[in-house]
């Protein structure tokens, strides 16, 4: 085991820094949430210039061929910086999907559109009462009589949807509605007839929709792999991706505690700076503690991928519940340590605590995966006891 | 010692109600049961009803100077059925803080000039003591006010004015003798806000609304006649106020008791993965523990009511207890509210009351969700006004153990 960042990651680190220190100060990014749609196509360019796109798609598919540990590097850069554009869903998370699930020939194309910027995909994977479980899919495909797909259902949290080029759709082609068998992948022109964007922002700024689709018909050739052998794939394309949200995740908790720190030395009130109050002190001492077990978790989840598929899902289930409930309590405290600047959208402390919802959200929240990595402690404990 | 409901106030419980399905209208309950912060118009319109039907805009005001002589308990029943029936908050600026202190200390002039307009609902008052450097230290204020002739001219600034931007009076905190310890030179003024000088600086909040302002005073001429009570005296006009803030903030139980209605509600109707949300056990559990942490604040409110507040030996620690205690709850319970929309607790719904043309659009998602998120961020701020969690404890281990 090696806690250390190698050469090349030290220098990936370090590239990722000076881009947000650079490009990614927090008046730009005040006024691309308010004026700008919360996305840049600029930045997206950016990013895909730097590689960082395709950082863990293999070199043969026309990515730079790192692991999750690369994602996670660049990821807390991210977090820190409160990037809008979806990095990890409009990047990461269909890259991963297509690199696990997608046939020969498919791969090289559609991962090369990602890779290069050239075209923003968007993933509709979550449902209304799926709540996490990626294998509840109510959304259906049915094959037509020329070999063509019609998909019909409704899709929810479809982040970036509004400025995608692409829409990346999962949907049931066969079984019951929580069946792992059966579930298909497919792309789809969000301009094609049957396609309605409810679209909306998040509370963060960042553009996402909900997607009706009404008779959507979708070629043989945009269906990405096999159809109905999705899950596989698409359950460790989530899992790699909320790895890379821990990691955005340890991003908003540093930088959250780095901000907090500052305003308790330089914020006087009674005649003192505020940070020689002994609650205030061990408040910090707490959120010190709290990130030190993120990035912990973090490490713990990197971890995981060594394992294999089924508790390899569960553990990072646990890691996100874990990272989850760091990220609260700092960003919380980091707002109540700012007294009444906290709450205000000028101050940059109070906009992690607002990520860290957003984040609670995707993949499903907290309680939903504790109570997936407890049933595992369950099965466990029984059958070490039998 | 006997906890059987008095039959009394059960049926003044009653009328209340009766009352509230009768005069509240439907478009403001439905507005005022999201949780986006009440518009001016919707709170003012609201007392202006109260006012008309029943004179029940100030129940709390001195009975000679509108208020209705109801017992502390009644109160706090109006209060709570009001709130559960969703009508808006007032403007408690007005109502519950600047308008005691005029009932208290102001002279008859003041009361003839200033009462009534708050009690009809026609002039929305904001208030003016938080500033850049004094916040928790609010003592340390720097907004000065010098007499030239028969005008006090201030100059200065206040910030976290709620509801600013409809401010059209404003009572404002004061230095009016810079010699002197800090709160042995604060004066208590009402300020005309249209009056050449003031600017309001709307602030932007991370509920992606403009509840809370700046207002700069650059020689605002502020007529003496404006002066509560006498100069220098302004700092004991607001300990009685803050005790009032703090009562009242601290007793926001009729808020928490919503958000459990709200949850059961919401909880029953959403499902996952084929169930609805509150069969699940860790989901229950948890709802469990805070609902039983807000009977018990519910209980102590009770005891408040009936006993009144024991100044001697700690008993002020009370209302510093229930805001730390109540506050966490309000936090909590608001994340959970949250948690429970699943994909749209990330949704950004924009705010009705701030934007009007919104009040007809419709939304994705579940149609209780728009507000839930505001409400989220607005609690943030409840461990932060009316004295910070810290302050508050701070207060407690003072009052009660001498620390």
């Amino acid at each position: 085991m090696d806690f250390e960042l190698n050469d090349e990651q030290r220098m990936l680190q370090e590239s990722a820094q000076r881009f947000v220190q650079k490009s990614y100060t927090f008046e730009h990014r005040r006024n691309l949430a308010l004026q700008g749609g919360g996305f840049s196509r600029e930045t997206w360019r950016t990013l895909a210039e730097m590689g960082w796109l395709g950082i863990a798609v293999p070199e043969e598919m026309g990515g730079l061929g790192f692991s999750p540990v690369e994602s996670a590097i660049v990821a807390e850069q991210i977090g820190r910086a409160l990037v809008l554009e979806p990095y990890v869903m409009c990047g990461a998370f269909p890259a991963s999907l297509i690199t696990r699930c997608g046939g020969e020939g498919q791969r090289e194309t559609l991962l090369g559109e990602i890779i290069c910027g050239d075209a923003v995909y968007a993933v509709a994977h979550s449902e209304r009462e799926a709540r996490g479980q990626v294998h509840y899919v109510t959304a259906t495909a049915k094959k037509t009589a020329d070999g063509a797909w019609r998909l019909d259902g409704y899709k929810t949290l479809v982040v970036g949807a509004p400025v995608a080029d692409r829409l990346l759709v999962v949907a049931r082609t066969a079984g019951e509605v929580g069946d792992k068998d059966g579930i298909g992948l497919f792309v789809v022109d969000p301009t094609q007839s049957g396609v309605t964007l409810k679209t909306c922002s998040l509370l963060d700024g960042t553009p996402s929709a909900d997607l009706l689709l009404e008779g959507v018909m979708v070629a043989q050739n945009e269906v990405v792999g096999e159809a109905g052998r999705a899950f596989e794939g698409l359950q460790a394309a989530v899992d790699e991706s909320i790895v890379t949200l821990c990691a955005e995740l340890v991003g908003d908790i540093e930088d959250t505690i780095e901000l907090a720190s500052e305003y308790l030395k330089t914020r006087k009130q009674f005649g003192v700076p505020i940070g020689s109050f002994q609650a205030l002190q061990h408040r910090m001492a707490d959120m010190a503690i709290d990130a030190m077990q993120a990035r912990a978790t973090l490490h713990r989840a990197l971890l995981a991928f060594g394992e294999d598929s089924e508790k390899r899902s569960v553990d990072i289930s646990g890691c996100k519940a874990q990272t989850t409930r760091s990220a609260k309590f700092v960003t919380q405290q980091g707002i109540q340590l700012h007294g009444g600047y906290g709450i205000t959208n000028e101050y940059k402390v109070g906009h992690h605590y607002r990520r860290h919802l957003v984040l609670d959200a995707l993949f499903g929240n907290m309680d939903y995966h504790l109570n997936r990595y407890a049933r595992q402690i369950q099965r466990e404990a029984l059958a070490a006891a039998a | 010692m006997d906890f059987r409901v008095d039959p009394a106030d059960i049926a003044f419980r009653e009328e209340v109600r009766a009352f509230l399905k009768a005069h509240l209208p439907a478009d403001m309950a439905f507005r005022g049961q999201q949780g986006f912060l009440a518009g001016d118009d919707d709170s003012q319109r609201w007392t202006r009803i109260l006012h008309d039907t029943r004179g029940w805009s100030v129940p709390h005001w001195p009975v000679a100077d509108g208020g209705t002589g109801w017992t502390a308990m009644q109160r706090y029943i109006f209060e709570e059925e009001c709130y559960l029936a969703g009508a808006p908050t007032q403007n408690q600026a007005g109502v519950s803080l600047v308008g005691p202190v005029i009932c208290e200390f102001g002279n008859e002039e003041q009361k003839r000039r200033f009462l009534p307009p708050i009690q009809r609902g026609e002039v929305f008052w904001v208030q003016g003591f938080s500033e850049p450097a004094a916040g928790s230290d609010l003592a340390s204020l720097r907004t000065t006010a010098v007499r030239d002739g028969d005008h006090y001219i201030v100059n200065g600034q206040k910030i976290w004015t709620s509801f600013g931007a409809y401010g059209q009076w404003n009572f404002v905190l004061v230095r009016t003798d810079s010699e002197a310890k800090p709160q042995k030179g604060i004066s208590f003024l009402l300020l005309d806000m249209t009056s050449p000088g003031v600017t309001v600086r709307p602030i932007g909040s991370l509920d992606g609304c403009h509840h809370l302002a700046e207002v700069f005073y650059d020689n605002v001429r502020v007529p003496a006649e404006n002066l509560i009570g006498e100069v220098n005296k302004g700092w004991s006009y607001t300990k009685f106020l803050l005790f009032n803030e703090r009562a009242f903030l601290g007793a926001e139980a009729p808020a928490l008791k919503r958000y459990l209605r709200k949850i059961r509600h919401y909880a029953s109707r959403e499902r996952a993965v084929g169930k609805p949300l509150i069969e699940d056990p860790a989901f229950a559990m948890r709802l469990a523990q805070h609902e039983l942490e807000v009977r018990a604040i519910d209980m102590a409110v009770q005891k408040i009511l009936h006993q009144g507040i024991d100044e001697r030996s700690g008993g002020m620690a009370i209302g510093s207890m229930l805001k730390v205690r109540g506050s966490e709850l309000h936090q909590k319970l608001t994340e959970m509210l949250l948690e429970v929309i699943g994909d749209y607790g990330a949704v950004f719904y924009p705010d009705p009351n701030e934007d009007h043309a919104l009040r007809d659009r419709s939304f994705i998602g579940p149609e209780y969700a728009p507000g839930l998120a505001a409400e989220v961020f607005y609690r943030r701020a409840c461990t932060i006004y009316g004295g910070t969690a810290e302050i508050q404890r701070n207060i407690i281990a003072k009052a009660m153990f001498d620390l």
